[in-house]
């Protein structure tokens, strides 16, 4: 078993990152996913590798099954099953617009109205039966969800978070009813206040789950068919691990499957190179995907909407994401003032620069009039394909220098500048958010086209450090590799800080969370040792909607109402600055994450040869224009120091390093760059 | 001499500006204690002139009817305070000193850079109760401005960072939420902090004279930039009336009659026909009004800038002789949540007139704003203040939003499950409201039924809501939504309110039902036109029961 492959299965590519454990080292292939059947894709990947799979002790899997089948609403067949009177749960959402401005935007639920089902019963909000379950109603629902002819169901009554015996009374009779349909309840998978985002989570889980199987199913056998004898694992939004056999029920723990793996293998780059704090800045085609990571551990956020009206609420790595990219299109607006984004060209037209028709000028044009791409550079592995210089000077001198009476470089340069811009504002605005000064992180930049502009973005931000990782076209699939496997578990209270006896429940809610945490991971095949725990406590001044979350470590005694009131004020000291308001604090949940930590030895990750021989550019910078350098990443050797303005060029990005920094190789390749102001 | 703005300067700097404002929103909203801020986003912050006032910019997920009305506050700030000083910060309510409700509470903070006064920072948030003759603010029967609550004038709650106790003292005393009060204070000021040191890093970076120069051609830039949507409209004059059902104590419509004209690059927006001051609180100030304006206009070309720049090429007509812009004593509080929701759908309906394809039929515009006081099953007192949303109109491209948000606001409504935990009520159903949306080639979204049980002790609901008279039309053939239909079931009797939609300090003992049945969207387009899968579907769905479809 010398071998691991952590794979990512994006919309354009997929990646595969092949780890031998003899030799410590990195193989990567980067092939076109297959849309209609991802496995399809992720097997020729594996295969392009020429590794035995029956040699391949682990298949670590990033993957978009089911955030596609939400975006596109193309999931299973599924009904939703709620408390009479509020069938509509789903489409009221909690009654918000897409947008301040403009009233012409639709929304379309995950469930249909014609199959949402309401069961006459009722519990309050103090978790008091008001009306008793009519049990000869689900019997009767039964047959009309056969005769609907559904693949799965989703269970969201009101208040369960607080007393799910309902709840658990309808799944137990319809999983007895109906053995060949998935059953999710909101119970189980997010047991907090909020009904609306807890029948949504639950309902995305259901509409999910029949296609999640079928597909990691067919993942399984492909990959059993070759040798392979191990279970595939799949990556969460926690940024942690579990089986497909688990995953396949899980789809809505799975929404930010790659993006959460980036993170994963951010923190660890940053890691390895004495970075505590770092922010994860992932630039591609059409999107800037940023995470905080304080502490070497990525920022989680408890619930996120991952499009309009569709908030998940579970765990997640906390990732913002903006239309900011390379096919990000720059205007000039009515008030004759330079915009770049939200629109973007995609790949159809795509940039000026392809030559397919498209002739307003984006982010990729900008750089390549400034020679930051190479005329002659293959995109992706299209063979043939060539930049079209003329066609990007043309737009941008068209569209932004002439009605701005700037030189077509200068306008190229703004193009840049305020690409930079939108997303050092989504850099401060995760940091401001959580309370944090963003020019105390590292960017770590990756994504095709982040290591391009991550230098420039953190001269924006005012960061004075970069990482730049040896793969960052792949780093979603490494990211695979190296993570741990992960569970979250959480217990609302809502429940006023004070007492005697407040200590002696949260250590019993504490503990049952480690030992459910501990009977998963053992079953997983982790040993006592490698399981960590980690306990978390959200709360809130009581008349506040929003929480903070408190570190409480592996500790589960002794948590006083004195002691968790004074981690609260001292947090919400930390995080706002303001004065403290009032002393009535409340504890809305207790959460723990169980670790089950891999044991991976990995090697230095040598970049693979890009086949550039050693050349020079002239490139365009904020100060000069000057003719650089253009190294190829595998020719850099481990402590070597490199000062800007120079070009790396590798398969899978450009690596631009201004004027005015200085760059050494890390012992595992990635290279640090020192910027001044 | 102000310095030369360069192109790539002027993007960035409006950017950051821009950004300095959401951050403060981010701050306020996370920190503060009504509901209706955190949740319900009633709140706004932004970056104003020291001269005039006049808005430098906003946050772009600010509550859109602040969008017009911050900066006559900062102006009535400005002209109330003698020597204001660095660390100072000044609160006012008074919706006649440029405000909207006397809820609506407004922090200003005089912004200091090399000794210099630089600019104001101000931020403005919905308040749950500061008093008045029912909880909550919403006075339905209210004759004068006295009886809706404590009117504060601009006064220096903050000196040197230092909060003056005793105006605190007033305030708590006089709210039916004496901490809440504290809380928001405290969230307000935290927030114009993070704004003050967030706008001295940008000064350290670009240098104040800079800056100014940016500033300065923001305002230009933006007034040239609603000049060319003003062209965008055909020249000529577009009419539209929308009545209103009652002030709440006099049963009769009040008429919102707008006059648009439009010359090039000009636009003067005329209510001189609309109806006269009114005896109950629904009449608006002049702030609130002219806001409402430009947020119809944002509705319909969403790319307008929030900058005072806008307000260059518009010229307002809107005489004291109109409840559109009422003086003291004149009672208000229906003027920020349902008279202003009127005028933006009398301003659309104009701007139809002229853009026929770019405007949406009739949307669902009353907020219902409800409250109730009282004691929960603790013994404790509480105030709880929601308010609801309907259905959207079709429009050229598609069908309405179902449970929108009323036009001038953006917030969310709080879960049923949060709103049974705080307060004493017990919801019997909460669905989109079958049948009320207006037919058409593309239909109006849903409004809703929403229905609770009140279980608590000594309970006193006080509505202020509109348009059970009058329904959102439909536009090019398709027909109007259902108008509000709130009823209540008190003591087993049930009860439509003499006014309908407005009435006050209604008791409530345990067991009685409240109802709201909010407006569905008008239709856009003839029904006939409609296609049979979308057909199909409604029914379906249930959006329409079959037996009263056309099927």
């Amino acid at each position: 078993m010398e071998y691991i492959a952590g794979i990512d299965v994006g919309g354009t590519f997929t990646d595969v990152v092949l780890h031998d454990a003899e030799t410590g080292s990195l193989r990567i292939a980067k092939v076109f996913s297959t849309p209609g059947d991802q496995a399809e894709g992720l097997v020729s990947g594996l295969n392009q590798l020429e590794v035995p799979l029956e040699r391949l002790g682990a298949v670590v899997h990033g993957t978009t099954v089911a955030t596609n089948a939400v975006l596109e609403r193309k999931g299973d067949r599924c009904a939703l099953v709620t408390t009479h009177g509020f069938r509509d749960v789903l489409e009221l959402r909690r009654r918000d617009r897409p947008t301040t401005y403009g009233l012409t935007t639709g929304y379309t639920p995950i469930v249909p109205r014609s199959l949402s089902f309401e069961i006459d019963e009722r519990i309050d909000s103090k978790g008091r039966v008001c009306t008793a379950l009519n049990e000869d109603e689900v019997h009767e629902l039964a047959r009309q969800l056969r005769k609907a002819n559904i693949e799965s169901v989703a269970v969201c009554l009101l208040n369960s978070y607080v007393n799910p015996t309902h709840e658990q009374r309808i799944v137990e009779l319809l999983t007895k009813l109906l053995p060949d349909v998935a059953v999710s309840a909101s119970y189980e998978l997010c047991p907090e206040a909020g009904e609306f985002e807890r029948a949504n989570t639950t309902a995305v889980n259901a509409y999910v789950s029949a296609t999640m199987s079928r597909y990691l199913d067919s993942v399984q056998k492909r990959l059993n068919s070759q040798g392979f004898s191990q279970e595939v694992q799949v990556m969460q939004s926690n940024g942690g691990l579990t089986p497909a056999s688990r995953a396949g029920h899980l789809g809505a723990r799975t929404l930010l499957s790659g993006p959460a793996a980036g993170t994963v293998a951010a923190a660890a780059f940053g890691a390895a190179s004495g970075l505590a704090n770092v922010i994860s800045c992932d630039m591609g085609g059409t999107s800037f995907d940023v995470a905080l990571i304080p502490d070497g551990s990525p920022a989680i956020t408890s619930e996120k909407n991952i499009d309009y009206g569709i908030p998940i609420k579970l765990p997640m790595i906390d990732i913002t994401t903006i239309a900011a990219g390379g096919g990000s299109i720059a205007s000039v607006d009515r008030g004759g003032i330079l915009q770049v984004g939200p629109e973007s060209a995609g790949s159809d037209p795509g940039p000026a620069c392809y030559g397919r028709g498209g002739n307003r000028p984006t982010v990729t044009d900008a750089n390549v009039v400034l020679g930051r791409i190479a005329p002659k550079q293959q995109l992706g592995t299209q063979e043939g394909f060539e930049i079209d210089l003329s066609a990007a000077q043309e737009a941008i001198r068209k569209v932004i220098a002439e009605p701005l009476g700037l030189t077509v470089d200068e306008a190229a340069l703004a193009v840049i500048r305020i690409a930079n811009e939108k997303m050092a504002a989504a850099i401060r605005s995760v940091s401001v958010d959580k309370g944090y000064d963003p020019r105390n992180f590292a960017l770590v930049g990756f994504g095709g086209a982040g290591p391009m502009h991550i230098v420039e973005l953190a001269r924006t931000v005012g960061a004075t450090s970069v990482l730049i990782p040896p793969h960052p076209g792949a780093l979603s699939a490494y990211g695979c590799l190296i993570a741990d496997a992960k569970y979250d578990y959480v217990t609302a209270l809502n429940a006023t800080v004070e007492g005697s006896s407040l200590a002696d429940t949260v250590q019993q809610i504490l503990a049952e969370h480690r030992l459910a945490g501990d009977a998963l991971l053992t079953n997983d095949g982790f040993d006592t040792t490698a399981i960590t725990v980690e306990h978390f406590a959200e709360m809130s001044f009581s008349k506040q909607r929003y929480t903070l979350r408190i570190p409480l470590g592996d500790i589960e005694s002794n948590w006083t109402a004195k002691c968790l009131i004074q981690a609260f004020l001292d947090q919400h000291a930390t995080t706002y600055g303001g004065k403290h308001p009032s002393r009535d604090i409340k504890l809305i949940n207790l959460r723990t994450v169980a670790t089950g930590k891999r044991s991976l030895q990995m090697g230095a990750a040598l970049p693979a040869s890009t086949g550039h021989a050693l050349a020079k550019r002239t490139i365009t910078f904020d100060s000069m224009t000057v003719m650089v350098d253009v190294l190829s990443r595998d020719t850099l050797t481990v402590g070597q120091t490199l000062e800007g303005p120079l070009v790396i060029e590798q398969t899978d990005t450009t690596i631009i390093l201004p004027p005015g920094t200085t760059s050494v190789v890390q012992n595992d390749s990635s290279l640090l760059v020192e910027v001044a102001r | 001499m102000r310095p030369e703005v360069d192109a790539l300067s002027l993007a960035v700097i409006r950017g950051r500006l821009e950004q300095i404002a959401d951050e403060m929103d981010t701050v306020f909203e996370r920190m503060a204690f009504s509901p209706v801020i955190s949740d319900a986003w009633d709140r706004a912050d932004g970056i104003y002139s020291a001269v005039d006032g006049s808005m430098i910019v906003q946050g772009v997920r600010g509550l859109p009817i602040f969008v017009g009305t911050m900066q006559y506050t900062v102006a009535s700030v400005l002209a109330a305070i003698k020597d204001p000083k660095p660390g100072d910060m000044y609160l006012v309510n008074d919706p006649f000193a440029g405000g909207t409700h006397i809820m609506d509470t407004k922090m200003v903070r005089p912004f200091y850079y090399g000794g210099k006064l630089f600019a104001m920072l101000a931020n403005t948030g919905h308040w749950t109760d500061l008093g008045g003759r029912v909880p909550g603010g919403f006075a339905a029967e209210a004759s004068d401005c006295y009886q809706e609550g404590l009117r504060i004038p601009p006064v220096r709650l903050f000196t040197d960072e230092a909060l003056n106790s005793d105006i605190l003292a007033i305030l708590q005393t006089n709210s039916r939420l004496p901490d809440d009060v504290l809380g928001d204070v405290q969230a307000q000021a935290t927030a114009l902090r993070a704004g003050d040191s967030r706008l001295t890093e940008l000064l350290d970076e670009y240098g104040a004279d800079l800056v100014s120069a940016v500033i300065d051609t923001l305002r230009e830039r933006s007034s040239i930039q609603m000049r060319s949507y003003i062209k965008d409209i055909p020249d000529g004059t577009y009419q539209f009336t929308e009545d209103m059902d009652n002030d709440g104590i006099v049963d009769k419509a009040l008429s919102i009659a707008v006059e648009l004209t439009v010359s090039g690059e000009e636009m003067t927006v005329d209510f001189s026909k609309s109806s006269p001051p009114c005896e109950g609180p629904m009449n608006s100030v002049y702030a609130a009004t002219v806001s409402s304006a430009i947020v119809a206009i944002k509705h319909v070309f969403p790319d307008v800038p929030i900058n005072s720049g806008i307000f260059e090429p518009l010229t307002f007509v809107i005489p004291e002789t109109v409840f559109l812009n009422a003086k003291v004593p004149r009672p208000v509080a229906g003027c920020a949540a349902e008279t202003s929701q009127r005028i933006i759908t009398a301003v659309m309906g104009a701007l139809a007139g002229a853009l026929p394809d770019r405007v949406p039929a009739g949307s669902s515009a009353t907020s219902n704003n409800l409250s109730i006081g009282g004691v929960d099953e603790e013994g404790d007192p509480f105030v709880m203040y929601i308010f609801l949303g309907g259905g959207y109109g079709g429009h050229k491209a598609g069908d309405g939003l179902s449970n929108g948000c009323s036009l001038m606001s953006i917030g969310l409504i709080q879960s049923v499950e949060t709103l049974e935990q705080r307060y004493p009520i017990l919801v019997r159903q909460y669905s989109l409201r079958e049948n009320s949306f207006g037919e058409g080639e593309f239909r109006g979204g849903l409004g809703v039924h929403f229905e609770f049980e009140y279980t608590g002790d000594r309970g006193r609901a006080s509505l202020l809501g509109d348009q059970s008279k009058t329904a959102p039309i439909g536009r090019a053939g398709g027909g109007p939504g259902a108008a509000s239909a709130p009823w209540f079931r008190l003591r087993g009797e049930k009860v439509i309110l003499p006014m309908i939609s407005k009435g006050e300090n209604i008791p409530l003992t345990r067991g009685d039902l409240i109802c709201m049945l909010t407006p569905g969207g008008g239709g856009y387009g003839n029904p006939s036109a409609r296609s049979d899968k979308a057909l199909r579907a409604d029914v379906e769905s249930g959006y329409v029961r079959a037996a009263s479809s056309a099927l």
